[in-house]
């Protein structure tokens, strides 16, 4: 490998991974802010703080509700509007697929702001009902993208093979096209969860009162930010790494066992 | 055995302007090895979809057993395909692919697992159905898919080019073994090829089909000896085309001016409309061609050698008319070639004869003969 490579590298994961590590590390230092310099001591009581945080257990219960919330509701829309993609024949495609995506292209604060002035019309307020809603509308359009790159190599003539062996469509869909989707679907709704578990910006505009972990947060570095936040920062990098790690086990044990046979 | 005869009344297929199907019509009978022969684009796998109800006919209608297929679905119809990419389910072991069919028929396990064990006998499988797709080899995919077919228990089995991505030797078997099957099963089988070696072999009958209109409808021996058409003539298996000018006709049998090439003779169907004067293609296969001796009695054709091409069991000479400047091929066989084996080289002139009853005359230009009120391809000899 070049030199100029090689540094490249280093430089490239430091940038990557030296905040992380200051964040990390801050969180071991007995000082009451998130700080690494002066060192005054190395403490665990951070993490007591935060487990006695009871405003925090509830803001992180409220971003799982809306996360499962939103899951449960941008899988199912982002799989039938890329089943329903598929099949327009018509000019008026590429409109439909800009339209469905533009979500995605609008500032967060836009869809969280709009999201609240329509619902209030309808007497609806903020809360983690809208939360999940205004969330929804771009993390399908997540979900949209991931199933369609899958269903674009569908073999159509496995479907045309389903129906002449008597199988209704939604047979062909439940025995053929459901698990040929499901390694996608899997993929988008991990995508889906973790979407809406980071969201801040959408979020602050509808949560109400049911403030979500990153809104309660950024809410703390107003009122004073203990490295209590760091601690759990790291708890989530932690538990989101292990997941990552035991993901690429199981699909190398996977893969080994396709060559195999 | 149910009925599995197959009608089309003069079906039309367009698409915006293009006319892939031009109205047809034709009957397949219960039980026969039907084919549909022609080069890709002629239509071929466009009738087989309305058949199997993908498509919807433009105009006329599709039966089977006597039931018009009009409004009733793919997955009604009493048709299961073999596609020719096969579309085995990859996720799906052996046993869950041929049981697919029944699977969503709502017939038990039980039941499901004695019928896929029977069609794996059947196909001579036994013992592979827990395996994935991925494991089996070319031959043996092609014979799930074949199991997969009949257990929905098709009165017509429809294959479109099944055997198009085995090797030589692999379809040569496959060919057989499906003829066994249509013979074991009786079940009616129609089948799709560019392959005319696969329609001559396997076929009761078969449909040689050009730009959308079936050109011929004949048992294989038939389309050999006697095509109806200039395009049959030239598409299946190999022949000399010769202009000509018919001088006299008895029957079958007639006399033509082929100009520089002096008078020729050869044979008409019995319905055809030549007559004397009218101009006339002649048509003579390169393995009906003899060398013979100078003033031989009969039709012959003076050529100067270009190329000896030695096949093996046979020997292909190109030799260049000398009164035309046209283009003849030859093919001798073992026995005769031997005579001539040092002598067969370029440059060498020889004379060659055919009995004209190997040779076959029709109008210059001349399409199939279709019966304008029913579409009907009018065979030679039907009249």
């Amino acid at each position: 490998m070049a030199l100029g490579l090689r540094i490249y590298v280093v430089v490239f994961f430091a940038y990557l991974f030296l905040p992380l590590l200051v964040m990390a590390a801050a969180t071991f230092n007995d000082s009451r802010f998130p700080t690494v310099t002066p060192w005054n001591g190395t403490t665990l009581k951070w993490f007591g703080e935060l487990a006695a945080d009871s405003r925090m257990w509830q803001a992180l219960t409220n971003s799982a509700i809306v996360a499962i919330g939103v899951l449960c509701l941008a899988v199912p829309i982002g799989i039938a509007t890329a089943l329903f993609l598929n099949t327009v024949q018509s000019r008026a495609k590429p409109f439909l697929y800009a339209l469905i995506l533009s979500p995605l292209l609008t500032p967060g604060v836009i869809i969280g702001i709009s999201t609240l002035i329509f619902w209030r019309q309808l007497g609806v307020g903020g809360g983690i009902f809208l939360t999940v809603l205004g969330q929804a509308t771009f993390i399908a359009a997540y979900v949209m993208l991931m199933v369609t790159a899958r269903l674009q190599r569908f073999d159509r003539t496995m479907e045309r093979a389903a129906l002449d062996l008597g199988a209704s469509q939604w047979q062909m869909f439940r025995r053929i096209l459901l698990p040929y989707l499901k390694p996608a679907i899997l993929s988008a709704a991990v995508i889906a969860f973790l979407q809406s578990f980071e969201n801040y910006n959408t979020s602050l505009f509808v949560v109400g009162y049911d403030t979500t972990l990153t809104v309660y947060i950024a809410s703390k570095v107003r009122t004073g930010l203990t490295p209590a936040v760091n601690a759990l920062g790291l708890i989530l990098i932690l538990v989101t790494v292990l997941l990552a790690v035991a993901y690429e086990v199981k699909r190398r044990r996977e893969a080994v066992r396709v060559v195999s046979v | 055995m149910e009925d599995g005869s197959v009608r089309l009344e003069k079906v039309v297929m367009r698409f915006g302007d293009f006319t892939a199907i031009d109205t047809t019509t034709l009957e397949i009978g219960s039980g026969e090895f039907f084919s549909f022969l022609g080069p890709s684009g002629c239509g071929k796998t466009t009738l087989l979809n309305m058949i199997s109800g993908f498509l919807v006919p433009s105009e006329g209608r599709v039966l089977i057993g006597g039931e018009p297929m009009g409004g009733v679905s793919v997955n009604r119809r009493p048709t299961a395909m073999i596609f020719q990419n096969l579309a085995l389910f990859p996720l799906m072991t052996v046993f869950e692919n041929i049981e697919f069919g029944l699977e969503v028929r709502g017939v038990d396990r039980k039941a499901r697992r004695e019928a896929s064990e029977r069609l794996l006998a059947l196909v001579a499988l036994e013992g592979s159905g827990p395996k994935r797709i991925s494991e089996l080899s070319g031959g043996q995919k092609q014979r799930v898919a074949i199991a997969r077919a009949l257990a929905v228990e098709p009165r017509v089995l429809l294959l479109d080019e099944p055997l198009s991505a085995l090797d030589l030797k692999l379809r040569q078997h496959m060919r057989a073994e499906l003829k066994a099957i249509q013979r074991k099963t009786g079940i009616t089988f129609i089948y799709i090829t560019h392959d005319q070696g696969e329609a001559l072999t396997m076929s009761d009958r078969v449909a040689v089909m050009s730009a959308g209109r079936i050109q011929q409808v004949a048992d294989p021996v038939t389309l050999y000896r006697s095509p109806a058409t200039g395009f049959v003539a030239a598409f299946v298996g190999e022949n000399n085309r010769l202009e000509t000018t018919l001088i006299e006709r008895q029957g079958e049998r007639v006399r033509l001016d082929g100009c520089a090439l002096g008078e020729l003779a050869g044979r008409v169907a019995a319905t055809s409309g030549l007559h004397r004067g009218d101009r006339a293609a002649l048509y003579i296969r390169p393995e009906h061609l003899r060398p013979v001796d100078e003033g031989e009695s009969g039709p012959t054709l003076a050529a100067t050698l270009e190329a000896v091409h030695f096949e093996g069991a046979w020997v292909v000479l190109e030799a260049r008319l000398e009164a035309s400047g046209e283009l003849l091929r030859v093919q001798l066989g073992h026995e005769i070639s031997r005579q001539y084996t040092d002598t067969l080289v370029a440059g060498r002139r020889m004379i060659f004869g055919y009995d004209p009853d190997d040779a076959v005359v029709l109008p210059e230009d001349g399409g199939p003969r279709v019966d304008e009120a029913t579409g009907e391809v009018v065979e030679a000899g039907d009249v």
